[in-house]
């Protein structure tokens, strides 16, 4: 599987694609919500890993262009946030998260969610 | 008139006051954090200034007639006053319950919610407000003016902390990745060092040929050891022909013996053939012949005589040698089957050593992978904290915007000399740089402009 790893910080990238690469999975970065949009004309992933403080767009505004979007619509997004307030849960999925990962979280946690949003 | 705006002015001159003062104590802290407290406690006592301003605003409003009208600066000035009055309930909260501040934390409670002082509250300040002169307010003015500077070394020491974590991050993660190439190294290694010893389902595993090896090993003795014994046999029976040589070569020297006696019995007919004279011509003729044939037994007995002595002197030499090289090449042989006997078994000892050890690896190489798995968790706290600093940063932000704002306020409390205000900031700066640990923490103060 194809991931897009949306984060602005490089070693939360860097850690992700990790262990999606221990998994066998091939992923490409974006540092914010509007390069994520860019990355995905690039080329379309099977799932987006989306972080929600990022400059330039976050990861809210992402969702809320993406519910809009009927191309990218159907690609599930996964949140990791070190926000874990039920609030803006509610808020990432009633937008159409697929799913949502507090940070710090463990690698089982992140493939499990992977496998839940994607319906392996 | 004046007695009117009472409340206000004094508002307006005293909390900024209040709050330089609150700045100019915390410079003689080290911590950062109550230095950050400080400015926000100063800051949000400029907008308890801006208050006391608004209420005179209010009143104003209300002596010129207009505070029912739908005045839009009025409007705008009330609900500032309402978010001012939000902000001061939050202060108080920010002070300790029985601190030395109790009052100023009573007279903010009282003016959050009530949007002014009690009786009690403005007593009890009203002197230490009193004790303030000329060299107390110019003493306000020069700690805003610290602060001022302040707070923009406070923010880039703070600032350039994230990159730096980050920059350690993934220089750990960089490791990270080595560790993890190197564990599924040894997990390759060890599952192929399984893989040749107990062979799964390849039947041509080490195990299976050592065992087989060790078993042809085990046939090649015992079919030794019955070439041995076979030799041993047939010694015995070449040592039994040996003895029916003897007999037989005893026997032709019996035949010598006869012949011998023949001849001279024909020697002696020879004799009498003489005497006998023409008569015993005939008699002659059957002695030579007799003589003849006692000369070729002879010649005979004696080649059947060689002959079997020959074999006799093979068949001693063939029974020494088969029992000696027997012996020994058997004896050889075996010790050799022996030593690689217990060469396989070192090896089938060897190999269960090794299947025992690339098992244990591969346990470890797995708990490995998962305590590096804890790492991986673990370094996610750099985002965490990162997100946490640039919280801080811009409550540092919003501390020097409010102080930015408040600042006008204090216009005319005291002003420095600049030279003066200056070498009192390169003084801060100068002690900060003393005070900082790191080289990238003095650089960071260093880098702030004055």
């Amino acid at each position: 599987m194809k991931f897009l790893v949306v984060d602005d910080s490089a070693t939360m990238r860097k850690i992700v694609s990790l262990a999606l690469t221990g998994a066998g999975h091939s992923y490409a970065e974006a540092g914010n919500g509007r390069e994520a949009l860019e990355a995905i004309r690039s080329g379309k992933p099977d799932c987006i890993l989306l972080d929600i403080n990022m400059p330039e767009m976050n990861g809210i505004d992402f969702l809320k262009v993406r519910s809009g979007d009927s191309s990218i619509k159907s690609i599930p997004v996964i949140v990791l946030t070190t926000q874990d307030e039920e609030a803006l849960r509610a808020e990432a999925i009633g937008l159409g998260a697929n799913g949502f990962l507090p940070k710090p979280f463990q690698k089982e946690a992140l493939l499990a969610a992977v496998k839940t949003a994607t319906k392996l | 008139m004046v007695k009117k705006f009472t409340f206000p002015a004094l508002g307006a001159v005293v909390f900024p006051v209040l709050s330089a003062i609150i700045l100019g104590a915390s410079f003689g802290s080290k911590s950062a954090a109550s230095l950050v407290f400080a400015a926000m406690a100063m800051a949000s006592l400029g907008a308890l200034s801006a208050l006391a301003l608004g209420l005179g605003l209010r009143a104003e409003a209300r002596r010129a007639g207009i505070a029912q009208g739908p005045d839009p600066a009025l409007s705008a000035a009330l609900a500032e006053l309402a978010r001012l009055r939000q902000e001061l309930s939050a202060l108080a909260l920010a002070f300790p319950e029985g601190g030395s501040c109790r009052g100023l934390k009573r007279a903010l409670e009282e003016l959050g919610s009530n949007g002014a002082m009690s009786q009690e509250s403005r007593a009890a300040l009203e002197p230490f407000l009193a004790a303030l002169g000329a060299d107390g307010r110019r003493g306000a003015a020069e700690a805003l003016e610290d602060a001022r500077n302040v707070l923009p070394v406070a923010r880039r020491v703070v600032g350039a902390v994230p990159a730096k974590t980050e920059e350690a991050t993934m220089a750990l993660i960089t490791r990270f990745e080595g560790v993890r190439e190197l564990s599924s190294r040894a997990a390759a290694a060890s599952k192929e060092a399984l893989a040749h010893i107990e062979g799964g389902d390849n039947s041509a595993s080490f195990q299976t040929r050592a065992v087989q090896t060790k078993e042809a090993i085990e046939a090649e003795r015992k079919a030794v050891s019955g070439i041995v014994a076979n030799n041993r046999e047939n010694a015995r029976k070449l040592q039994a022909m040996s003895k029916d040589l003897e007999s037989g070569i005893q026997l032709i020297q019996g035949i010598e013996e006869i012949t011998e006696r023949s001849r001279l019995i024909a020697f002696n007919m020879a004799v009498e053939a003489a005497h006998i004279g023409e008569k015993g011509r005939g008699f002659k003729v059957i002695v030579n012949e007799l003589r003849s044939l006692n000369d070729r037994t002879v010649d005979f007995s004696r080649q059947v005589r060689d002959l079997l002595g020959r074999y006799r002197e093979y068949n001693a030499a063939l029974v020494a040698g088969m029992a000696e090289h027997s012996e020994r090449l058997s004896g050889e042989v075996l010790d050799v089957m022996k030593n690689a006997g217990g060469a396989v078994e070192s090896l089938i000892d060897s190999a269960a050593t090794t299947q025992d050890l690339s098992t244990r690896l591969a346990g470890l190489v797995v708990e490995m992978d998962r305590d590096l798995d804890g790492v991986l968790e673990a370094l996610q706290f750099q985002d965490v904290t990162r997100q946490m600093l640039e919280g801080a940063l811009a409550i540092i932000a919003d501390a020097e915007e409010r102080l930015g704002r408040t600042a006008p306020l204090l216009a005319g409390l005291g002003e420095r000399d600049k030279q003066e205000a200056e070498a009192r900031l390169e003084a801060i700066r100068g002690a900060y740089v003393a005070r900082a640990k790191t080289k990238d923490e003095k650089t960071a103060i260093l880098e702030v402009g004055p």
